[in-house]
């Protein structure tokens, strides 16, 4: 059994340590905003943060979670109030939607990083893919959620 | 399948496309009504119901949504329609995604799918007119219970207020009594003064679930007592699992069955990964199959032959292009190599299926719900009224959710194990197994006029069909398997020459000829279907053609173009947005591309800067003429993500050898990301012409336009693509 706190609950894990914790986050937990898009870390569908730090959780054993406190999509405000989500439904962001919440994450965990993010911190901190091509309007929608015009 | 396995039915069948579309517009009115206004409502249940509306006494408004959600926006477009001819408060309603029904299929195809950028066109005015039946309805209703004159009656906020008296009921006040009156068989729509949300930009409905993780997508659903299961089949499509290790498989704790599917098995756990892990460590061996010896150099050397020797059918052919491509003094020649694709949407395929002695349900994203009812009918035996197909988000569509092959296996699983079902594709089978854009090759040339301009121009594409697996089902009366690929009738499967089949252009002499590839690698739509690759190959050729005959690239479009004041409009648009002409730095350079396709016409700017062998988009400016644009914010997102579609499109690819599929996942198939994403400014001229499709448009003509940018640069023609054949990178 693993311990770790997942969006401020305690949770006691039982599947196999060499789980990706992103499988232990949707199949066993219910939190299915979190999504597999690539198994390889190439797409960031499933970023999470641990200890505050964006982590692609399909390739992020749950062993080496153990203690760690997580933050998913679900997590990040209980009720749409993060300022990333109020610009993503002000900019009108997603469209499939499918990658949004890893690319959220992504942007949550760079704005604990700067507060005024330019386009090159942007640029370098958001690597997640999005094939309906939101790019444009995520960048948009960090600047102004971080109180800038973007 | 063997290309022996794809049934031509093009002799029995031919012209059954054209007959469908002259019946359909004979009967149009009468076929929206009787198909979807007809009254459902039950004797004795107090609600005004239709396929579409159901108006309730309580005054809860329901809309019903026919077209799947993949990300264009439908779900809130197609309503908003409805409710602003309806009168309805649009924050009071509440809409649901529809079961399968003859009610929604596309009029003229006579089949129920989401695709080929139709939703808009083909459903619009069956919104406004079902929203105005209904709206005549109540407020014949409202008449009678006010003793007041229907004229005089005015409609807003699901209100009807007699302007006389004062007075006023709910849509729900006179529900019941509304719902007893005759169908009206020609209600009139509201003038588009009174129209208050069409045409401005809407919020979108599904945004808010989508940013907090609470939106469902197929790989979300959960079920008391489901199972998953996990997938792997023979590298090669059609191969065979020749071995494994079954028992240890079904040893291991948590898994629940192994079970053998067409080309590899599947493993049925209580949780994913438990599924993923036996497979890995099962002993799985495969044996090749009819793709052994199947690879993209073999493909690329076989078109070539086949514009040498292969037989060609005429597509179109005006005056008399060959004999004056033969007299001419001096002629232009290229050929084009376009790559096969795969559709790689961020959601891989899933299906969720539970299975009871008499009752099929289904949780899944898909495009296609006709072909889904038709492949579940066909593997239970079971009538319509026993299937449920409950329709998730869907994570990316792209044309690939119009397939069915992955319900087929979430079916035969719930028949296996007794309890619901959800079967993921891994991202690798997802690559595997997909039905990609068919590689194409294509040869044109032209002869110039005095003026400078083509005065003779003929195109040769060899290339298979797109439409294998989504020409409608029903217009075939095929045999089952349902999901097989089956080849349209052949006059009426112009998608691997639209583009250039009616292009915006005047050219005296002009012909178009398709060779026709029997693959046996599976090829289905993808984003843009055949008009983005014809337009690379038009668009770039026309770009040489203008640069012999010292022509500016606009003024030479806007002479060619002159017949087609679409096209010629939004020329005018793109250079003025773009202020074309302008010098442009050292190392940086422009180029221009016109698309005329899904019913729309859009020209497209696009600046470049290149260093080396590094290609970087600067900046795109569209142009779009899509006659009425109903949501110009939801139009505008759809036309930016297909420039960014686009753009990947010139840097990925799929590739084979021995039939197996090189690119497995998004290390080696690489899609643009953020940072390499130009500003991307968009504008719609509006035009009374018939609404056309925003999804795909965006994207047709940025191959060209970038290409084109390059060329402006380097002085280098890109005729093959992706870039890396001719060594360049997008970065």
């Amino acid at each position: 059994m693993i311990k770790l706190t997942v969006n401020g609950k305690p949770v006691d894990a039982t599947a196999d340590p060499d789980t990706p914790l992103l499988w232990v986050l949707r199949d066993d937990l219910g939190l299915t905003g979190t999504k597999y898009g690539c198994g390889i870390a190439a797409c960031g569908a499933c970023t999470v943060h641990v200890d505050g730090e964006a982590v692609r959780s399909c390739s992020y054993p749950l062993a080496a979670a153990e203690g760690s406190t997580i933050t998913t999509i679900e997590g990040l405000s209980l009720d749409r109030s993060h300022p990333l989500q109020k610009s993503w439904i002000d900019q009108q962001v997603p469209q499939c939607g499918y990658c949004q919440s890893g690319m959220i994450m992504a942007a949550a965990a760079l704005l604990k990083e700067k507060a005024m993010p330019s386009d090159a911190d942007i640029d370098a901190a958001i690597t997640n893919i999005c094939r309906c091509g939101t790019y444009q309007r995520v960048r948009q929608a960090i600047h102004r959620a971080a109180g800038g015009q973007g | 399948m063997a290309a022996s396995e794809i049934e031509d039915v093009s002799d029995k069948m031919r012209g059954v496309g054209r007959m469908s579309r002259r019946s359909f517009m004979v009967a149009a009115s009468g076929l929206l009504l009787s198909a979807g206004a007809r009254v459902w409502s039950r004797p004795g249940d107090p609600v005004l119901q239709s396929a579409w509306l159901r108006v309730a006494p309580d005054n809860t408004i329901l809309i019903m949504i026919s077209q799947s959600e993949m990300g264009q926006g439908i779900s809130t477009t197609l309503p908003v329609a409805l409710a602003d001819e309806l009168g309805a408060d649009w924050s009071k309603v509440k809409t649901e995604w529809s079961q399968f029904d003859p009610a929604y299929r596309h009029p003229q195809y006579g089949w129920m799918f989401t695709g080929n950028s139709e939703s808009s066109s083909t459903f619009y005015p069956i919104m406004r007119t079902m929203g105005a039946a209904a709206r005549e309805m109540l407020v014949q209703a409202a008449a009678a219970q006010l003793k007041a004159d229907a004229a005089s009656l005015q409609v807003r906020d699901s209100t009807i207020i007699d302007p006389a008296s004062g007075r006023s009921v709910s849509f729900g006040d006179v529900a019941e009594n509304a719902a007893r009156l005759p169908v009206p068989n020609s209600p009139a729509l509201k003038p588009d003064s009174d129209l208050t949300m069409i045409g401005k930009p809407q919020p979108r409905r599904d945004i808010p679930p989508k940013v907090d993780g609470s939106a469902i997508f197929g790989i979300d659903v959960k079920m008391p007592g489901m199972a998953v299961a996990a997938i792997r089949r023979a590298p090669a499509q059609g191969g065979k699992l020749a071995s494994y290790d079954k028992a240890g498989i079904l040893a291991r704790p948590g898994v629940i069955a192994a079970v053998e599917i067409a080309s590899g098995l599947a493993v049925v756990a209580d949780r994913y990964w438990t599924a993923k892990r036996a497979l890995d460590e099962g002993g799985l061996v495969f044996a090749g199959g009819p793709l052994a010896g199947y690879s993209t150099e073999g493909q690329r050397a076989d078109h070539m032959a086949r514009l040498k020797t292969g037989d060609f059918a005429v597509k179109r052919s005006d005056g008399d292009a060959k004999a004056r491509l033969a007299d001419a003094p001096r002629t232009f020649e290229a050929i084009y190599e376009i790559p096969a694709q795969a559709h790689a949407t961020m959601e891989p395929m899933n299906c969720t299926a539970y299975l009871t002695a008499d009752r099929c349900e289904l949780w899944v994203p898909t495009q296609g719900v006709e072909i889904t009812q038709a492949v579940i009918k066909e593997m239970t035996g079971f009538s319509d009224s026993q299937i449920v197909i409950n329709r998730t988000f869907l994570g990316g569509g792209f044309g690939r959710r119009l397939l069915a092959d992955f319900v087929r296996i979430a079916v035969q699983l719930a028949k296996a194990v007794n309890r619901p079902v959800k079967v993921i594709w891994s991202r690798e089978e997802d690559f595997a197994y997909d039905a990609y854009r068919p590689p194409m090759t294509h040869a044109v040339s032209a002869a110039l006029g005095a003026d400078g301009l083509p005065s003779a121009m003929m195109h040769r594409v060899v290339s298979p069909s797109h439409m294998l697996y989504v020409f409608p089902r029903s217009a075939l009366q095929a045999p089952p398997p349902w999901d097989r690929p089956i080849a349209p009738p052949r006059d009426y499967d112009a998608m691997a020459v639209e583009g250039v089949h009616l292009p915006p252009y005047a050219i005296a002499d002009y012909h178009v000829e398709q060779n026709y590839v029997e693959t046996p690698l599976p090829v289905s739509v993808w984003r843009t279907t055949g008009h983005g690759p014809n337009n690379f190959v038009l668009e770039t050729f026309l770009d040489e053609l203008a640069h012999a005959a010292g022509k500016d690239p606009l003024d030479y479009r806007l002479a060619l173009a002159r017949n087609d004041p679409r096209a010629v409009t939004v020329l005018q648009a793109v250079a003025a947005m773009s202020a074309w002409g302008r010098p442009v730095p050292n190392g940086q350079g422009r180029g221009l591309a016109l698309a005329k396709a899904f019913g729309g016409y859009a020209a497209q700017v696009v600046d470049v800067s290149v260093d080396g062998k590094d290609i970087h988009p600067l900046h795109v400016w569209t142009a779009l003429d899509c006659g009425k644009t109903l949501d110009p914010g939801i139009a505008a997102a759809n036309v930016e993500g297909g420039v960014v579609w686009g753009l990947s499109g010139l840097r990925t690819e799929v590739t084979f050898k021995d039939g197996a599929v090189r690119q497995t996942n998004f290390d080696s198939f690489d899609p643009v990301h953020l940072w390499e994403t130009p500003k991307i400014e968009t504008r719609f001229v509006e035009s009374d012409a018939k609404i056309g499709g925003t999804g795909e448009l965006g994207p047709v003509p940025t191959h060209a336009a970038f290409c084109n940018a390059v060329f402006a640069v380097v002085g280098e023609r890109i005729r093959a693509l992706p870039l890396t054949r001719h060594g360049y990178r997008l970065v």
